[in-house]
């Protein structure tokens, strides 16, 4: 029982590591219809930077604002140099582009920190376990499983009542409209994903103190937050919510009973919804 | 004789919005019919389901007597029906003639062919050759269709509905955005491939005088009901699509 | 210029090609003559790849899945004392073409990123089928030191484990690779393969299957991918799950977009290139990606063409 309990616990805090990274890349697509291949190493790069700020500052506190901040900087250079040429063209082109963004951050973080494994350590608040019914957990990834909801309603919150959350939603229906309405589509888009590369960043941060930062962790994470965000409807936020919790479930209990077949759990779920429901297993609604 | 196209009770819902309702037609052989209103009034929608973009909600539609109800588009196609988009469909990137071919090559039933080259292929660039002619397009058949003033694009459009030698062609809006020359060669090619073939011309058009030269029978949907049938004389005089039409609009 | 240069011309520089290819082995030293076969039959997957991208317009992330396949059946048998070199590479081209007719029948009714994503998922699955079932695939070291057998039989054989024989070898594969698949992109099938990609829905109201089009070309493009992977498992004596991981997969499409998607020797040039490039710079650095990273980003927003594509179109605005 208690195992069953603890691989509740393990998936859903993956889950909601998870959550955070691909509710960036779900807005983005959302709002500029780009599918971004980058964002697994802008995620990476959140965590080395982490990594890098914790080692100089010794503040994890510290670590978790500046990372983030200068990942999103790093965003909105990409969008404004790279993708902002390439709207009008076919999706493919965009897809490339955010693939050679991918290649160089992947190789340039291993020039610059080596290909090593780093770890660091949850902050003095958060380090340690509980003890709940008999076996122990430790506090840090109950902090990121009470986190991902927090995040995912103050998005809600966000966007559903301030003007900004608004301004993105109308963009997100209808460009044309919303360069008529008298948004600066140009400066929104380049907010917007500012803003996913800042969520991918933070997750990138938060992620350091439970998973080994390594030149490899981009790659992982970026396919499995594009099935999570497929799965749950590219665009949607309930979707990416939905996908997170799932895909995260399937790792955990995969490994347990399924241990022959964890790595191929995942694609056989994303291919199984993609031929049932080609869009997703929650309708777009941003 | 039998209809070639037979609609009967045609609906079609989109959510709680009804684009189309209950809509009964007919369209007779060799006889130039036109589908006339307002925007928004469901010309569209219902060309799209005629032509298998996607099926009705509910009610048949019968093609020389079969039952072609919610077939896909490719299907419809080899049938007999082609169809004209409001908004210019071509093969953009390739050149006239091979716009041609890839329609010709379709409707031979030729595309299995894996290995004798497709543009030297003898029989269909002189059958592709013969549409061009007739469009007046001749001049332009190597030359990539990006090059082509807005009004021979429109041709080139024709020339790949035609080549499938359909039965029923279904235009929409063909002289939408033209100028008033392109209109009228457009009007007059009509004509001619009315009288000189087969293919009876279903269309429909926002342009009350192209509507009103060339079509023997209107059809006018309003609101995505059918609002009145008739000849042309018989639709100017119908107090209630002038209504529709709130007055004015309606001059020949 | 009369019409028997013109139509002499293509002649003259295939035969320079093939002149090129059968005299190099005579000029260059092992290093280059391994890397030149490693080029061909990337190249072969590139060209695979090219017919579903640039002429179907599908754009697959998952297209290691047949170039692995075809690799780890070849290597199986050839791990399990499989006598024949032929039979275990046209197994492996088989088994390829058949998973690609099973993953293209699912795939092709979805389009664009979904598309993409779909392939790319199924990509990964073989890729961790190979990790996961060790029995059968050797787990993540995969099948090493395969034996190569001579090629035919008896006297009239030939021993390929030699560099130059099997340059030899992958040069007439290449050779045959690039005749069938230009034959094929010029016949009617292609033309119509083009058709649906300029326009998918024009196409289908012109009486055109998209769905069996797109599955022929995908089937077609698996059993060139197997090609390669074949020949690559007996090149490098293994099969392993990087074969099939999706780092491979982006391999032709880098190559593509490099020498230009919409002309037929783009994905040839850019395989070319890929490797000049890699080979350049590890000279000096493992780190080498950043450096096509770097390539590819400017290519991609200013020569959309490819190198090849953006060439030749200057040259035809230089005689146009």
């Amino acid at each position: 029982m208690s195992l069953f309990f603890m691989n509740l616990l393990n998936g859903l805090s993956l889950g909601m590591l998870l959550f955070l990274i691909s509710i960036g890349l779900t807005i983005i697509f959302g709002v500029l219809g780009v599918l971004n291949f980058a964002h697994g190493s802008l995620y990476m790069l959140g965590a080395y930077f982490c990594f890098q700020s914790v080692s100089l500052f010794h503040n994890f506190w510290l670590a978790l604002l500046i990372s983030p901040l200068l990942v999103a900087v790093l965003g909105g250079i990409i969008e404004m140099s790279i993708l902002r040429p390439v709207y009008g063209r076919d999706v493919s082109f965009q897809l490339l582009l955010t693939f050679g963004v991918l290649l160089v951050l992947d190789d340039a973080v291993r020039l610059i920190w080596g290909s090593g494994y780093h770890i660091v350590n949850p902050p003095a608040l958060l380090n340690g376990v509980v003890h709940v019914a008999g076996f122990t957990y430790p506090v840090y990834s109950l902090f990121i499983l009470g986190l991902g909801p927090l995040i995912g309603v103050g998005l809600w919150a966000f966007f559903r009542l301030t003007l900004w959350g608004k301004k993105i939603r109308a963009a997100s229906m209808d460009r044309e409209m919303a360069a008529g309405i008298g948004i600066n589509v140009n400066r929104l888009f380049t907010g917007v994903f500012f803003f996913g590369t800042w969520l991918a960043g933070m997750g990138g941060a938060l992620a350091t103190p439970l998973r080994a930062i390594g030149p490899s962790m981009g790659e992982k994470i970026i396919i499995e937050s594009f099935i999570v965000v497929v799965i749950g409807g590219l665009g949607s936020f309930p979707g990416a919510f939905l996908g997170a919790i799932i895909l995260g479930l399937i790792n955990a209990y995969g490994a347990e009973y399924l241990p022959r077949m964890t790595m191929a759990l995942p694609y056989i779920l994303l291919a199984l919804i993609l031929l049932t429901k080609p869009r997703g297993l929650l309708a777009r609604e941003v | 004789m039998a209809p070639i196209l037979e609609v009967k009770n045609l609906t079609k819902h989109f959510g709680k919005f009804q684009a189309v309702t209950g809509v009964s037609l007919t369209v007779e052989k060799g006889e130039l019919t036109a589908l006339i209103g307002p925007n928004g009034a469901g010309k569209t929608t219902f060309y799209n389901m005629l032509s298998g973009k996607f099926p009705p909600t509910s009610g048949k539609i019968f093609f020389e007597g079969r039952d072609i109800t919610g077939a896909p588009p490719h299907k419809i196609a080899r049938m007999g029906i082609g169809r004209s988009f409001q908004i210019t469909n071509i093969f953009t990137s390739m050149t006239v003639m091979e716009n041609i071919l890839s329609a010709l090559i379709a409707h031979h039933g030729a595309g299995t062919s894996f290995f004798a080259p497709a543009r030297k292929n003898k029989k269909l660039l002189e059958e592709g050759s013969k549409i061009l002619e007739s469009l007046g397009l001749t001049p332009y058949a190597d030359m990539p269709t990006t090059q082509l003033s807005y009004g021979d694009k429109r041709l080139v459009e024709i020339g790949i509905v035609l080549a499938n030698s359909p039965r029923l062609v279904l235009l929409d809006e063909p002289t939408a955005g033209m100028t008033p020359e392109e209109t009228e060669r457009m009007i007059e090619l009509i004509h001619h491939l009315a009288d000189e073939t087969d293919t009876t011309f279903f269309l429909t058009e926002h342009d009350m005088k192209v509507v009103f030269s060339v079509s023997k029978k209107i059809y006018v949907l309003h609101q995505g009901s059918l609002l009145a049938a008739g000849s042309p004389e018989e639709i100017q005089k119908n107090p209630e699509v002038r209504k529709a039409y709130l007055g004015g609009e309606i001059h020949a | 210029m009369t019409r028997s240069d013109s139509s002499l011309k293509p002649l003259f520089g295939w035969a320079a090609g093939l002149a090129a290819l059968i005299l190099l082995p005579f000029v260059i030293n092992t290093y280059i003559i391994l890397l030149t076969t490693e080029v061909m039959i990337m190249g072969i997957f590139a060209l695979s790849f090219n017919l579903l991208f640039g002429y179907t317009g599908l754009l697959s992330f998952g297209h290691a899945a047949f170039f692995g396949m075809g690799g780890y059946v070849t290597a199986y048998l050839l791990s399990h004392a499989c006598p024949s070199l032929t039979l275990a590479f046209l197994t492996g081209v088989a088994g390829a073409s058949l998973t690609a007719i099973v993953v293209g029948y699912l795939s092709v009714k979805l389009d664009e990123i979904y598309f993409a994503i779909l392939t790319l998922g199924f990509g990964m699955m073989f890729f961790s089928l190979a990790h996961q079932w060790r029995s059968v695939t050797g787990g993540s070291d995969g099948l090493t030191g395969l034996v190569v057998p001579r090629l035919g039989w008896g006297a009239f054989s030939v021993d390929i484990s030699s560099p130059w024989h099997y340059y030899y070898l992958v040069v007439a594969a290449f050779l045959l690779t690039v005749w069938i698949l230009r034959r094929i992109t010029q016949s009617n099938f292609g033309l119509i393969l083009v058709s649906i990609r300029e326009n998918k829905e024009r196409a289908a109201f012109t009486g055109i299957n998209i769905r069996a089009y797109r599955l022929a070309s995908f089937s077609i493009a698996g059993f060139f991918a197997g090609v390669a992977g074949g020949l690559f498992a007996v090149f490098d004596r293994m099969a392993s799950p990087s074969m099939l991981h999706w780092t491979t997969s982006a391999q032709p499409v880098l190559m593509t977009v490099l020498g230009g998607a919409h002309t037929f020797f783009g994905p040839v040039v850019g395989s070319i290139l890929f490797f000049f490039i890699e080979h350049i710079i590890t000279k000096f650095t493992d780190i080498w990606m950043i450096y096509l990273g770097a390539i590819l980003i400017p290519l991609v927003i200013f020569f959309p063409e490819g190198v090849l594509g953006t060439l030749l179109g200057l040259k035809k605005r230089k005689h146009g």
